[in-house]
């Protein structure tokens, strides 16, 4: 808490201050720490600095970023002195960083009114980086007399012509900046051929306190440009101007149903904007609900509305019953109108239309803000209130623990769906009492096997006596009714250690008529991993399967349990030539866990390399990579796999060499490349890092790449030729010049250490 | 014992031995000159003058090990955006809430300097420079924005900022790779060499921001009404009567609830003094008069910035919930392991969900002082409208502990300034700077460029 005072400062305020003659000459230290330090303090002696100019000049050229930077703000706070630094900071406003060309813009203003000629003639420069530069600078001459600042619109406005698009936008952008001196100028803007421009002029003439009338008409028609960003921008500019009110609703009303989005957001936030007026819209978005294409615009409009849109809220939940799947914009307006919502909501669970679990799922979205009348709800004399109040709790994360008492009470419900849901809900909490729990364990033998299968379910997830839980879920097991017998495999998992105790019921139900049932068995076996082995035979059954879902599910136990069972991995082999792709994943991927135990089935896997399915070809990359136990036969695969069409493939393949470490060294030549692709760029990184070598083939790319603009690329290339060794030579005289030349201690010593590695120093 | 009224500032200072609590802005005391000579009819005209007289506030909160990015930004841009996993808790303020992706802190970046990355990610947060790499003395950075419009406008309070966190980190020494503690555990810089130390205990900070006089004669006082168990408004009750009496019903209930919620803070802050205790989620003990539980421990302190907001003791704050490169456990939320060795994820699902489920509970400390200044009104908005809020990361994914694509948010109106709700994605590699300059000029303390800064940021308003 910084209360006047108390700093942690490190650098006394009492030292003498240094002289600016020693100052200029740091500057020229070829010592960077030096350069940086002087730069900084020259920054700070503000016009003190000025004797400083030409060695600041200079230094506006630096290679170092923040001696350049601290030079051109020590140049712009000398100011008007500091005139001879015009022709190096115009310079500058061509560079292709953009904060060097920010920082020289912002110097050439400060310098003021000497700047404005030199500057103008820079906006004819042949290079379309400096005009815009100067056309940026030209924006930040605010504090000029009216006949210069005419000048300047009159060039901006010429500018707007130019041919390159960044120019014309920039030159929009200036103008932008010197409202109201350029009001005119914007105002014909808005004609502009170029929407960029359009919409930049609409911005800075929203900003006026005033808009002249020609120009209100002109915003409004705007508002049907055939451009987005324009009708966007020019929505919300009518709000606050002088144009009719009825006009205003009418084009605001138009944005919120506009095809893009970006324009109806733009919508809302003018509705929102216009205050109170919205809600005279009320009734046109109550109607545009009811149809296919503009209910979800109309719902977005509604839910920015809040308690606005109350009244709104039947139309809105008749909605859901026509929405599309992937429509959300429903749901989100009835949150965002709060909790007002709710026993509208429950309520409509009784429209057999309507569905339970979304009227719940909405509610659920509300949160806290809902949890007190959903307590109170669980008792309602309506039994769809009561179901659709226990399901939304349910649906709460996390469940409120002020619902346990009133969800243990709906037991004992008249209705037995809100029974399963209560009961079913109570499995979110961690903790039952005992009364509960054995209330649950009854529930376990109930004439419903939905109850049954819900209070198997509940009490797995529980805490309890788990080996207790085992033996009801095994003998669930044996039960007339899929539905709990599919309940009690699924259950099996959430009980840990305590299901082996079951394992030959496990076992047994992987020859259940109910396909869920035969999968779960399968994938319950897997969690178990070597308790599990004396059940191998039988999953290995299963991969003649009628149904995929199961054939996958038993493919991945395999893998699971049987990381050191050769004998299994040729029956994981017949299914790479499965039809169903899922299945022929799930091989590859247990193949892969085995590794050079899988060796035999080498010729199979090199098979799916160039396989059409993506997923595929990487799991097949991945595979090859670790069961093919000779590297030299491996990497050329997976090199040649580096090529493949679509990144994530390559990214796999990338990290598969690097998982074979100094063995992929012969990658490095066409992984050092892919650096150049930011696609690639991570992955191609912690493969080389996880190499770490390479051999001569590599040594012509990395020569070249030691001359890259990217700082990591050259640092990878030093790094990895002192890894080839003597067989780099030929990169000696590159790398003893750079050495030499370079400024960073930190540089040249990895210069010099790669240098002596070549040398085999 | 006296009561002091700034006509101007339409706040009331009530005084006591030791005590000097302000109050919060009361339309009763407000001065009648203004709305007579308007010519703005009505009601628009007490708007516009409620508007034109409310200060600004701004705040930042830095969060460290930057976040699980496909669980942070929304899929759908502009208004209405949704919320995922980690943004949820905004729910009840999402309208308040701006979404910035697409951010960045190039200085963060090495950029020639080696590792060091989580140092130089707190240096960085709100000074955009590069820090000098040193472990020593001669540390360098930047101006930070909030001391920067500290110094422009921090005369108008009593405090020029406030500098708080949860983590007592040290200022000396080396704590990541070679660059000095001063980086990793500082967010605010008055200058280019000195960060400005953050007070971590609530206790501390509840005393000088209702205390009076310096440092030893609150800390006595304080003692006095320990040692008393007194509350600071049992020494100032009188006076609270009788301005009581001197006030509007409305503003009646606001005094009311006011000195309720010091008086609610004080007891949560009693609750917490006894002897200092050790947590297993962090590796130093957790000092007397700080909550050993995480949770109440932020959000005391972000009360404790609403009250500050409220009663214009200070406009500008600074909040580290965690030190950059933290290693806190998270045990109250399931999640025993060490923030910054989960940040290293390698891409394992498991890993990345508990990243997940921390970066929510930030957000849901958050989301507490968002509902806090929403819920305080002020004229005839609330303290959120007259408010900026930055919150987040100068690490984008602590895997890869890149700087671009930064997790961002913007909450508040900036005093109708900032159209809130929506996503916005702004053009890869724009400085987080831009965005801070736009912050300064909604402030009122307009500056032309702050550390890498290439120009305002647009979109904060269509």
């Amino acid at each position: 808490m910084q209360l006047a005072g108390g700093r942690v400062s490190c650098v006394s305020g009492d030292e003498p201050a240094t002289p600016i003659t020693k100052l200029i000459e740091d500057l020229k230290s070829v010592e960077l720490e030096t350069r940086r330090d002087a730069a900084y303090e020259l920054a700070r002696r503000a016009s003190d600095a000025a004797p400083a100019i030409d060695a600041l000049v200079v230094t506006l050229g630096d290679r170092d970023e923040q001696v350049w930077m601290q030079s051109a703000m020590a140049v712009a706070r000398i100011g008007s002195e500091a005139t001879a630094a015009i022709p190096a900071l115009i310079e500058n406003l061509g560079d292709r960083d953009d904060q060097k060309r920010y920082r020289a813009a912002w110097a050439l203003s400060r310098i003021g009114p000497d700047s404005i000629e030199p500057l103008r003639q820079a906006c004819t420069s042949d290079s379309s980086q400096r005009r815009a530069g100067a056309l940026d600078a030209l924006g930040w001459m605010t504090d000029v007399g009216q006949d210069q600042l005419d000048k300047l619109v009159e060039t901006l406005t010429v500018a707007l012509r130019d041919d390159d698009q960044r120019v014309r936008r920039q030159a929009a952008l200036s103008l932008a900046k010197l409202t109201p001196a350029s009001t005119a100028a914007l105002a014909l803007a808005l004609d502009h051929g170029d929407a960029d421009v359009r919409s930049i002029a609409v911005g800075g003439l929203a900003k006026l306190d005033e808009i002249p009338n020609n120009v209100n008409y002109r915003l409004s028609e705007l508002c049907s440009d055939s451009e987005p960003p324009v009708r966007a921008a020019a929505v919300v500019a009518i709000v606050n101007s002088s144009l009719d009110h009825a006009q205003v609703m009418r084009k605001i009303e138009q944005a919120l149903i506009d095809s893009d989005e970006a324009v109806r957001s733009a919508g809302v936030l003018a509705l929102k904007k216009s205050g109170d007026s919205a809600a005279e819209l009320l009734p046109k978005l109550v109607g545009m609900l009811r149809h296919d294409d503009s209910r979800s615009a109309a719902a977005f409009a509604l839910g920015s509305m809040g308690s606005l849109a109350v009244p709104a809220i039947d139309d809105l939940i008749a909605a859901i019953k026509s929405q599309q799947d992937d429509e959300t914009e429903i749901a989100e307006a009835l949150r965002r109108i709060g909790p007002a919502v709710v026993p509208k909501l429950l309520r409509a669970s009784a429209d057999p239309e309507q569905s339970v679990q979304q009227l719940a799922e909405v509610i659920a979205m509300l949160g806290s803000e809902a949890v007190d009348g959903l307590i109170h709800a669980v008792k309602d004399d309506s039994m769809a209130v009561r179901l659709g109040a226990v399901v939304a709790l349910n649906k709460m994360r996390p469940v409120p623990s002020s619902a346990l008492q009133p969800l243990a009470a709906t037991i004992d419900d008249a209705s037995p769906e809100v029974r399963e849901a209560g009961i079913i809900a109570l499995g979110n909490f961690e903790k039952l009492d005992d009364d509960l729990r054995a209330r649950l364990q009854s529930l376990c033998h109930d004439d419903r096997p939905a109850i049954r299968s819900a209070a198997l379910s509940t009490l797995a997830s529980v805490d309890g006596d788990k080996s207790s839980i085992a033996s009801l879920l095994g003998t669930a097991l044996d039960d007339d009714d899929a539905l709990v017998r599919r309940r009690a495999i699924e259950s099996f998992a959430k009980i840990g250690d305590a299901a082996q105790e079951s394992i030959e019921k496990i076992a047994a139900a992987m020859s259940d008529e109910d396909v869920e049932v035969r999968r779960g068995a399968a994938t319950t076996l897997g969690t178990m991993k070597d308790a599990a082995r004396g059940s191998l035979a039988a999953v290995i059954s299963l991969f003649t399967d009628d149904d995929a879902s199961v054939r996958v599910a038993a493919a991945t136990t395999v893998g699971s349990i049987a990381e050191a069972a050769p004998e299994t991995a040729s029956a994981l082999a017949t299914l790479l030539a499965d039809d169903d792709t899922d299945v022929v994943l799930a091989a590859l991927r247990s193949l892969n866990v085995m590794g050079a135990h899988a060796s035999p089935s080498v010729e199979q896997v090199v098979g799916l390399v160039k396989h059409d399915a993506v997923e595929i070809r990487s799991a097949a990359i991945a595979c090859l990579a670790k069961i093919e136990p000779d590297a030299s036969k491996s990497v050329p695969l997976l090199i040649e796999s580096l090529g493949d069409d679509d990144w994530t493939v390559r990214r796999d393949v990338a990290s598969a060499l690097g998982g074979l470490g100094s063995k992929a060294k012969s990658a490095v030549a066409v992984l050092f490349k892919m650096l150049d692709n930011e696609q690639d760029r991570d992955a191609v990184r912690e493969a080389l890092r996880a190499i770490d070598g390479a051999d001569a083939s590599a040594v012509p790319v990395l020569i070249e790449g030691l001359n890259s603009d990217d700082r990591r690329q050259r640092f990878y290339a030093i790094f990895l030729l002192g890894k080839v060794g003597p067989d780099a030579k030929d990169a000696l005289p590159i790398l003893t010049q750079m050495r030499d030349e370079s400024e960073s201690d930190r540089y040249k010593e990895s210069y010099q250490k790669t240098i002596d590695s070549i040398l085999g120093k | 014992m006296s009561i002091q009224t700034n006509r101007l500032s339409r706040r009331t200072v009530l005084r006591a031995a030791g005590i000097s609590l302000a109050l919060p802005w009361l339309e009763s005391l407000a001065p009648r000159s203004g709305l007579a000579n308007s010519t703005v009819p009505g009601a628009m005209a007490a708007s516009v003058d409620a508007a034109a007289t409310m200060p600004q506030r701004m705040a930042f909160i830095f969060v460290p090990n930057g976040v699980h990015l496909s669980d942070w930004t929304p899929r759908r841009e502009g208004y209405g955006y949704d919320l995922p996993h980690i943004l949820a808790p905004l729910a009840p303020v999402q309208e308040d809430v701006m979404v910035l992706s697409g951010l960045t802190h190039d200085k963060g970046r090495a950029n020639g300097d080696g590792a060091g990355d989580h140092a130089r990610s707190a240096s960085v947060f709100l000074t955009g420079a590069q820090p000098r790499k040193t472990a020593g003395s001669n540390i360098r950075s930047g101006i930070s924005v909030d001391q920067v419009a500290a110094k422009a406008a921090g005369h108008a309070t009593k405090f020029a900022s406030l500098e708080l966190g949860c983590e007592p980190g040290r200022s000396a020494g080396n704590c990541d790779s070679g660059y000095s503690c001063a980086y990793s555990s500082n967010v605010s810089w008055s200058s280019e060499a000195s960060p400005l130390g953050k007070e971590t205990n609530p206790r501390f900070v509840f005393d000088r921001l209702f205390g009076d006089g310096n440092s030893g004669m609150r800390d006595k006082d304080s003692l006095r009404r320990e040692a008393l168990k007194k509350s600071v408004l049992d020494f100032i009750s009188e006076d609270a009567r009788s301005l009581h009496s001197r006030l509007a019903a409305n503003d009646r209930r606001k005094l009311d609830e006011y000195l309720g919620g010091v008086r609610e803070v004080e007891r949560r802050i009693e609750r917490t003094d006894d002897e200092p205790k050790v947590s297993i989620d962090v590796d130093y003990p957790i000092p007397k008069g700080t909550p050993d539980d995480y949770a109440e421990h932020i959000r005391l302190m972000c009360d404790m910035i609403v009250m500050a907001f409220q009663t214009d003791r200070t406009r500008i704050a600074t909040f580290m919930f965690a030190d950059a490169g933290s290693n806190r456990g998270y045990r109250h939320i399931n999640v025993p392991d060490g923030h910054h060795d989960l940040s290293h994820h390698g891409g394992d699902a498991k890993k990345l969900a508990k990243i997940s489920e921390i970066n929510r509970f930030h957000v849901a400390q958050l989301a507490y002082l968002l509902k806090r200044l929403k819920s305080t009104s002020e004229g005839e908005g609330n303290l959120l409208d007259n408010s900026m809020i930055c919150y987040g990361s100068a690490i984008s994914d602590g895997n890869r502990h890149n700087n671009e694509n930064l997790p961002i948010l913007l909450a508040g109106r900036g005093g109708r300034s900032i159209d809130a709700g929506r996503h916005i994605r702004v053009a890869p590699e724009t400085p987080m700077c831009n965005l801070f300059l736009s912050m300064l000029d909604r402030f009122g303390t307009p500056v032309d460029f702050i550390g890498d800064s290439t120009g305002r940021l647009p979109g904060l308003t269509i």
